[in-house]
Formats: structure tokens, sequence, C-alpha cells
């Protein structure tokens, strides 16, 4: 239990880093480039330069509020993730004219996960509903999360406009989302068509200590 | 002639502002980048790079095994880490590995320019911290090695020391609980072993070279 506590405690020292050190260098070397195109008068590419360097620190913010968020023990339980994917959705969807619908199942609503399963459970979804907000222009999104015997069904779905997976290389959002799902042990199938939409789904045994 | 150089980082909005600043610099340019360094040899030889700058956590292979690869099949292009982290573990391993240079990412954007340069021009620039850190585990590992093995068994060491502590051969007795004669057998054994004929070159040997 210690090392894994550990475990726990270097991950999220890591992760900080990470977020941190990627965010904070592209910053140092945009204002560079600032600043030499200021030194030769080109100030449109200077704004935009400063536009970049608002933007990744804003981006930057928002990560650190999940960090933040997964690893505070009053969100131990798995409705407080409900609640946090709840809000995420409606906030990236509904300005996007597209219904959220969110199914979360009640018998799991107490469970106890630990942080690192939080954290990737939150990511994966979080990275999901992002995608399909951007990418999909679907007139429906679907979440849902649900225990089904000693698992948790995670299920995304949206009526979008799907992609071609062959002429698709994978950026670094579903990359991430599989590297995810492989640390949840998760199985993680991608099932898309154009014009067909696009399914997500994971399922994966939780810790049932909680 | 311009620089040809492949990044390798997992962050894209690194790999954004490294290209835009390379963009701006005359004399250089990203000509490819990617988020995971598979098929590193490929990756470097298709784009001709002069030069490589090497990220080292990232998914699936990290850094350090990419260059491994590169140098395992004889790719000598130069490789300059750029990476958060710096401790020991993998400043040593990166350079073992063959990095020529070893760069933190709070680096000033035009040291980094200057840097790329003067890899080029055959030097091998470090983050300030990262060289000091370099010299000091070379010195330790210089003293190291001047230590010969003497093959001394534990119980002879003992003895060693407690020569070196000035103990008569009646004190070393009493204190291992063994005859006087044995610590004679075992003092004899120790001079052979340490190629001396008399105990002040034994104590001698055994201060100057660390032994006990």
């Amino acid at each position: 239990m210690l090392k894994q506590l550990h475990q726990t405690r270097l991950n999220i020292a890591s992760d900080l880093h990470d977020e941190i050190g990627a965010a904070l260098s592209s910053i140092s070397f945009f204002s560079e480039a600032g600043k030499i195109n200021l030194s030769k008068g080109h100030t449109d590419e200077a704004a935009q330069l400063f536009s970049r360097i608002g933007s990744t620190s804003r981006e930057t913010i928002e990560s650190m509020g999940d960090i933040v968020w997964v690893v505070h023990p009053k969100n131990d339980q798995i409705d407080r993730l409900f609640h946090r994917l709840s809000a995420f959705g409606k906030e990236m969807l509904t300005s996007r004219n597209t219904a959220f619908y969110f199914y979360t199942d009640p018998h799991i609503a107490h469970t106890v996960l630990p942080v690192e399963y939080r954290k990737n459970l939150y990511l994966i979804c979080k990275e999901a509903i992002h995608n399909a907000a951007k990418y999909a222009s679907a007139k429906n999104v679907e979440l849902l999360i649900k225990k089904n015997k000693n698992k948790i069904l995670v299920v995304i779905r949206d009526d979008g406009t799907g992609f071609d997976t062959s002429h698709f290389h994978e950026g670094n959002g579903l990359v991430n989302m599989r590297v995810r799902a492989a640390r949840l042990g998760s199985s993680f199938i991608l099932d898309t068509h154009p014009g067909r939409g696009t399914v997500i789904s994971l399922e994966f045994l939780y810790p049932q200590n909680g | 002639m311009e620089i040809r150089i492949c990044l390798f980082d997992d962050s894209p909005k690194v790999i954004e502002a490294v290209t835009m600043l390379m963009d701006m610099v005359d004399g250089m340019r990203i000509v490819s980048s990617y988020h995971n360094p598979e098929n590193v040899v490929e990756r470097v030889l298709e784009s001709r790079a002069d030069l490589v700058i090497m990220d080292i956590d990232m998914p699936h292979i990290n850094g350090i095994s990419a260059i491994r690869t590169l140098r395992d099949k004889k790719v000598q292009t130069p490789v300059l880490m750029f990476t958060v982290l710096e401790d020991d573990d993998h400043i040593f391993d990166a350079i073992c590995a063959g990095a020529n240079g070893y760069l933190l990412k709070n680096i000033e954007p035009m040291k980094m320019v200057d840097a790329i340069r003067e890899t080029l021009n055959g030097g091998a620039p470090m983050s300030p911290g990262i060289a000091r850190k370099v010299l000091q585990k070379f010195a330790l590992q210089n003293q190291n090695e001047i230590r010969v093995d003497y093959q001394l068994t534990a119980r002879e060491q003992e003895i060693l020391r407690l020569l070196t502590q000035g103990k008569s051969y009646k004190m070393i007795a009493d204190d291992c609980s063994i005859s006087f004669e044995t610590v004679r057998t075992h003092i004899k054994n120790i001079y052979s072993k340490l190629h001396v004929a008399s105990m002040t070159e034994a104590v001698a040997k055994a201060l100057n070279e660390k032994l006990v």
C-alpha cells in the first residue's frame, strides 16, 4: 500500500513536470520568436505569437486544474467524475449545437477509484468528448459509464462525420487514449467510418475494495 | 548551407514552438519532427538530418534507447538531448548511449541555436548544471578505478583495519577472538597479497589506497 502511494506520488510529480515543462518550454520559444519578429518589424506575426503564448498558458492552467482535481481526496468517488465530465461535455458541446447525453450507473456512484484509475478514465473521456466536439460535427454525442459485473464499461459515441482509419495517421490524442487505456488494463476499441459516426469503447477491471 | 534538423518530442506544443523559432534563424531548419522515435534510423536518414534534437520521455520508446538504436546501426548523426529531466541516471545513460550534448528545456532559445552550431563544430554543449555533474562523476570514477583489488578475505580486511588503528597483534587477537598465531598467519598472507614486506608498508598502502 505504501509502495503504491509512493508510485502515485511519483506519477503525479511526473505529470506536473511533463505538462508544465512542455508548456513553459514552448512559451519560452514563442517569446523569443516574438522578439525576433518585432525586431524585424513583423508586428502581425508577433501579435500571433502573443496569442499563442496566451492560449498555451490557458491550456496549461486547465491541465493543472485537472491534475489537482484528480488528486484531491474529495474526488475519490466516481460520482465526482460523473459530475466533472458532465460539466465538461455540456461546455464543449452545447456551444456547438450538439446534444450531449451522459448515462451513468448509480450502482458505482459511490465506488472509490484509486487516483491512477480516476486520472486515466477522466482524461480518456475528456479527450474523446473534445475530439467529437472539434472534428465530428455531430448532432448527438453519448457517453456511457456503467458497471458490467466486475468491470467498468465506457462507451463514447457520436453520430458525426466519422473518419477513415486507413488514411488517418493517429495524432497525439488517440495515441494518448490508447496509452491510458493500457494503463487501466483496458480494452480499447475504435469503430469509425466516414459518414457513419464514431464509437470508442473500453472495458476494464477495477479494484473493488471501496 | 542550411543545417537540417530532425526533432523528436512528444509534446506538439514544443515541436510547434521550436520549429517556429528555427524558421526565423538563418542557416538552420527543422526539416522533420516526430512524436516518438519509432523507426528512428529510417526517419533520421530519410530526413538527411545534420543533427537530431531528442526528448527523453516519450511513449513506447524513450530517447535514450533511440540513440542506442542509431549508434548500433552505425548512424553517427550528432544527437542533442532536449529534456526536463536532470537526474544523474538520465544524464549518464544518455551520454553512454552516444548523445553529443544534453540541453535542459529551460535553455534560452538562442543558446540552443548556439549549441547546435557548437555541436557541428565538434563541441559537446551541456546546460551548466549538467556539465558540472558530468565532471564530478568522471572525477569520482577515476578515483575508484585506481583501487586495485588485492583479494583480501573479510577476516584479512578486518585485521588490516585494526592494524591501521595502531593495534598490536595481541590486541587484534583479543578483538577477533583468535589466537596470536592465527593473527600472525593472517598478517603474513596480507603482506603477500599487498606485495609488501613490513607493517608500515602495509598500513601505508591500506590508507593511501583506501583499502579499509
